[in-house]
């Protein structure tokens, strides 16, 4: 062996020595050309690349040197690469192998080969060709090869390196071109993994790291090969996105994985590493594809930051693929936040990362909010009508920031736009109106489209894919797959599957129809109108306006609109706005009331703005036009203007909320002023005055401007509370058939009761009226009024003696059935308590604090009682019950000497109750003002009484009254009363303003004449 | 060698033919080293723009291109070791694709938009 080298060598120093080789290499490209077909073994295009060159290489050689042994080591060569060809490729393969080795290897791997040879040949069963000689000849090639190996080495060796480099350099790109190209050239499907490839492990590491960590290990396997270590890991890889957190390393060992990822930072080794498993490795590679993008299409914005999550609109996607034109709506502040002072030129500060700044809101962009402080970044851009500007390094168009992003940057995914967002797109048509992209919103959203939408029973047809126009019901869901029964053409009856993406509901026109969903008209209900595609125009039955939605929102409706849950406030709720307003809701809608202000204005207000909702209020109290007491519930009409009537829904200080079925507008309610209005029916339990209109009988009221004072107050009458006091009582019977018998009160119902006679044992019903007490003991009858004649103020008849009506009843409300005695009103109003007090201010002094009392409860037990009280007190009065006009007004009432003076004075009566002043004073202070006049009056209702006065010796009543209260004296007027009784109830009508407004300040009022009264 | 520090990361763009990543700069100094005979991208910072792509997904050291099952997998066999892309955004221009076909190259788009898994026709 060692000669050979030796020989070799020598031979190789030789001076004639042509390296041939050169023009060799030269030839390889024809041949690389030849074999650019791929193929698929690597080892034999090299070989074949090789070899020849090597051969002739050789062949040179020995041209020079052994020029006789040509032909023959040709033929050799020959026979031997046939006999290879033929028989032993492997061997060949092996030998050209060794060619390229060290010799003293190639000495032994002969030796074996020799052995190799004898066996497969002994195993074939070729004897001829397992002859000595051929196994000679194959030595002796070999030994020649080896030579010449050699001496090509040799000559190797005397090349200049830079050639060498350069040779190798060619040699090797050029294959790897060939095979870069075959990787390229499609057509073979990607391979999938087999047992016999390497490993992959998965290795945990900090999520967003993974590219950190892929690079590192990089690193430390550049530096592997660098060191001439092999890297015995084939590939690391990490997926970021869904993956992150993991990177993968591929190699046979789990020990060469470990020693790779050992020591690199954010790697997280405790928790051990997963092999993946065979099948699952092709997810791991797994392309995701990329929605594209359109033009027109609406994104979310992913970076930059400012606007992350913006809803943005695709302007332009460029050629390259990678960057598109978004719209946005800038959020700007135009340099608002910015510290003036801040010293320039400082680093720029970057904001932390992944920090959510605090970022203006979304705003078109204004120019000359721009200009104000940053006129130097700003340029305008755009010429005519086109708004363009460019400010700080941005473009900006009609408002819109125009800006290039990477297609990484955005999101065409779950865009899901909501109608705020998008009516910043919407844009202006031609007649001015915004009209909003809806196509490009279906397609946004359609990315969000699931089963759900769909529920069995729905009319859908699809619209998109190889069943276009196939209608059906559906009859599942499922995921995202929906069943469905085809209703017409050739496929009726099938069932089908269709994905949720390819349908879309159906509906017709004039279907009912309710939103459910998608766009700020959720939950209306209404008709189509018409359908177009996917978008549905729907009559809303709650407001009668049109929009259109998409049919996917809309789902058949049974039921009729309901206002979400999540409005607070209801229609004709009394809302307060603010400190001075309040209002009556006439609409609800989903963002806005309407609200009926007390000014009688109409308010579009915010819920929020809404400070409170208002409860009803049972005891407010107006007073009308005629200064009777107007209550919730009462009917009333107003006076002049449109006449309109209603029903009073609300009283707020003195204005009214009328809903009336005449009025359309603001749903059926109007404001009005309490004293603009005339009852015209109170509530049941407080019926209205029935006697005859006195106002209108007065001639004096008849001429006065405020003419129609008419129609008396509405105050209710007394009422009684607690058991009935007639029950239990003994009473004869002073009329009808029953006339004369005697019993005992069993129960009391209205006017009627029942009596258990004595005589019969037999209940029967009667007339109160018609009833007289008796002592059950002695017989006598007894002067029930104390206790009584409040209670049954239906019926009077309580009195055994009296004259049922009048005198049975207390004076106030005498009138009902006593048109001579005092106006309904006056006779029910704190006016008679007036009247009466003064009287018996004398009697019972104090007790008139009648401000206090008729503000209360004129009726109530109080001031009745003691109004009774008084009777008692004149008990003489009362005895000569016979004179019960007396009794009644006339008696009782000091007015009656008050008014005996009227003359002069009934002039202020009627002065006083005109309605310049008792009219305008719905308010406390003013009411104090009318009220001396109207104390005046007061005294005068009474008078009712006067007339019955007159036939009564008033005089006699009247004689005490004056010392009883010295205020009457004032008042009083003499004989003139008969006159007056048109005086008289004018009063009356009066007294009642101070009651009507009396909630609010009467007592005030009352107290404040009090003094004067005392 | 492949290596690319972290403070380059963002210059980072990947072939669009061969998913090879590279910094810009690498790209326009010596070129795409599997493409670079069709491509040429050596020292033309437009062709650089063109045929490579910032916007790529997956990073994939490989070492040895024909064992690793990963390379195959990516129909990266042949191509030198280096840092790889699995997938890489972009459309490439017409007349690059006109040259890639002339040089006798089928392209197959490394963007997820073609099933890879199934063959093709040529």
């Amino acid at each position: 062996m060692a000669s050979y080298d030796n020989r070799s060598g020598s031979e190789s120093e030789d001076d004639d020595f042509n390296p041939e080789p050169m023009v060799d290499e030269d030839d390889i490209p024809t041949n690389g050309h030849q074999k650019r077909k791929p193929t698929l073994v690597d080892e034999d295009e090299e070989e074949q690349a090789e070899a020849p060159s090597d051969r002739r290489a050789d062949n040179d050689d020995e041209d020079d040197e052994e020029g006789g042994e040509d032909g023959e080591g040709d033929e050799e060569e020959d026979d031997e690469e046939d006999d290879e060809d033929e028989i032993q490729r492997p061997h060949k393969r092996r030998k050209n192998k060794q060619s390229r080795r060290n010799q003293y290897i190639d000495l032994e791997a002969e030796v074996d080969e020799d052995e190799d040879e004898e066996e497969e040949l002994g195993d074939e069963d070729m004897p001829e060709e397992t002859h000595p000689e051929d196994l000679e000849v194959v030595n002796e090639t070999d030994d020649r090869r080896h030579r010449e190996l050699d001496m090509k080495r040799q000559v190797e060796q005397h090349k200049d390196a830079e050639q060498l480099a350069k040779e190798y350099d060619e040699k090797y790109r050029r294959r790897e071109m060939q095979r870069a190209q075959r990787g390229v050239a499609g057509g073979v499907p990607t391979t999938l993994p087999t047992v016999n490839d390497p490993s992959i492990w998965a290795i945990k590491c900090r999520p967003g790291k993974e590219r950190e960590v892929v690079m590192s290990i990089t690193k430390r396997l550049d530096e592997y090969i660098t060191t001439g270590r092999a890297a015995k890991v084939y590939s690391v890889f990490e997926r970021g996105g869904s993956m992150s957190g993991y990177i993968y390393v591929e190699a046979d060992a789990k020990q060469d994985m470990l020693a790779a990822v050992e020591g690199i930072s954010n790697v997280f080794m405790g928790s051990g590493q997963v092999a993946i498993d065979v099948k699952e490795r092709p997810d791991l590679l797994r392309k995701r594809r990329r929605t594209p993008l359109e033009e027109g299409k609406f994104v979310r914005v992913l970076r930059p930051t400012l606007y992350k999550g913006d809803l943005a609109k695709v302007i332009e996607v460029h050629t390259n693929g990678l960057d598109c034109t978004l719209q946005i709506v800038p959020r700007l502040d135009y340099g608002m936040g910015e510290d003036a002072n801040a010293a320039d030129g400082g680093k720029r500060k970057r904001p932390m990362f992944g920090k959510v700044v605090d970022r203006p809101p979304q705003k078109l962009f204004n120019e000359s909010e721009a200009k104000k402080k940053h006129m130097k970044n700003l340029s305008m851009t755009g010429s005519g009508s086109a708004k363009a500007f460019v400010y700080k390094g941005d473009d900006y168009h009609n408002g819109f920031l125009l800006k290039d992003v990477k297609v990484n940057h955005v999101s065409a995914e779950n865009v899901n736009p909501k109608m705020e967002e998008i009516q910043f797109f919407s844009a202006p048509s031609a007649d001015g109106s915004e009209t909003v992209d809806l196509l490009a919103v279906q397609a946004a959203q359609k990315a969000s489209q699931s089963g759900s939408q769909f529920v069995a029973g729905d009319n859908v047809e699809i619209y998109d894919g190889e069943q276009k126009g196939v209608r059906g019901t559906t009859v599942s869901v499922l995921g995202d797959i929906v069943t469905l029964r085809v209703i017409e053409g050739d496929l009726k009856g099938r069932q089908i599957d269709a994905p949720v993406k390819t349908l879309r509901k159906l509906f017709r026109e004039g279907d009912h129809v309710k939103v459910i969903g998608g766009s700020k008209y959720v939950d209306e209900v209404g008709m189509v109108l018409n359908i177009k595609g996917a978008e549905v125009k729907v009559l809303s039955d709650a407001t009668q306006t049109e929009f259109t939605v998409f049919s996917r929102d809309l789902k058949l409706a049974a039921d009729s609109a309901t206002l979400g849950p999540e409005s607070q406030f209801e229609l004709f709720d009394m809302v307060q706005i603010d400190a001075a307003t309040v209002g009556i809701v006439v609409k609800v809608d989903r963002e806005v009331l309407r609200v009926l202000t007390q000014n009688g204005d109409e308010r579009q207000v915010i819920h929020s703005q809404v400070s409170s909702v208002l409860g009803r209020n049972r005891n407010a109290v107006a007073t009308d036009r005629d200064g009777s007491e107007v209550r919730v519930d009462d009917k009333i009409k107003e006076h002049g203007g449109e006449t309109r009537q209603g029903r009073v829904m609300y009283i707020h200080r003195g204005v009214l909320f009328i809903q009336s079925q005449e009025v359309s507008q603001n749903a059926g309610v109007f404001v009005v002023r309490g004293t603009n209005v005339n009852t015209l029916s109170t509530k049941s339990g407080r019926d209205k005055a029935q006697g005859p209109d006195l106002g209108q009988m007065n001639p004096a009221m008849q001429a006065g401007p405020g003419g129609g004072i008419g129609s008396g107050g509405t105050m209710a009458p007394p009422r009684t509370f607690g058991r009935d006091k007639m029950i239990g009582k003994t009473v004869t019977i002073k009329k009808g058939p029953y006339k004369g018998l005697l019993g005992i009160v069993k129960d009391t119902m209205g006017d009627e009761a029942r009596i258990e006679l004595h005589s019969k044992n037999k209940q029967i019903s009667v007339k109160r009226e018609l009833l007289g007490v008796k002592d059950p003991i002695t017989g006598n009858s007894v002067d029930f009024g104390n206790k009584f004649p409040n209670r049954n103020r239906g019926g009077g008849g309580g009195y055994p003696g009296s004259n049922a009506q009048a005198g049975g009843r207390t004076p106030g409300w005498g009138n009902k059935s006593g048109p001579s005695w005092a106006t309904p009103s006056g006779g029910r109003t704190p006016g008679w308590g007036g009247g009466r007090t003064p009287g018996w201010g004398g009697a019972d002094g104090g007790r008139t604090a009648y401000g206090g009392d008729g503000s209360r409860t004129a009726y109530g037990g109080d001031g009745s009682r003691t109004a009774y009280g008084g009777a008692t007190a004149y008990g003489g009065n009362d005895g000569s019950r016979t004179a019960y006009g007396g009794f009644n007004s006339g008696g009782r009432t000091p007015g009656g000497p008050s008014w005996g003076n009227a003359p002069s004075k009934s002039s202020n009566n009627l002065s006083a109750p005109t309605p310049g002043a008792s009219y305008n004073a719905p308010t406390p202070a003013p009411y104090s003002a009318p009220t001396p006049g109207g104390y005046g009056a007061y005294s005068a209702p009474t008078p009712g009484g006067g007339p019955v006065d007159a036939p009564t010796p008033g005089g006699g009543y009247d004689a005490p009254t004056p010392a009883g209260g010295p205020t009457p004296k004032p008042y009083g007027y003499g004989g003139t009363y008969g006159a007056t009784p048109a005086a008289a109830p004018t009063p009356g009508a009066w007294a009642e303003t101070p009651w009507g407004g009396g909630p609010e300040t009467p007592a005030p009022s009352g107290y404040d004449e009090d003094p004067r009264y005392d | 060698m492949s290596f690319i520090p972290p403070n380059q990361h963002r210059y980072m763009r990947a072939c669009m033919v061969c998913s090879i990543v590279r910094t810009e700069a690498t790209f326009v100094q010596s070129g795409c080293p599997n493409c670079d005979q069709f491509l040429e991208l050596t020292g033309n910072k437009e062709a650089v723009q063109e045929c490579t792509s910032s916007v790529f997904d997956g990073l994939v050291t490989v070492t040895d291109t024909s064992k690793s099952w990963v390379a195959r997998h990516q129909r990266l066999e042949g191509y030198v070791p280096g840092v790889y892309a699995v997938q890489v955004e972009g459309i490439l221009p017409e007349e690059v694709l006109i040259s890639l076909e002339n040089a006798g190259i089928t392209y197959i788009p490394r963007d997820g938009s073609v099933n890879e898994t199934l063959p093709t026709e040529g």
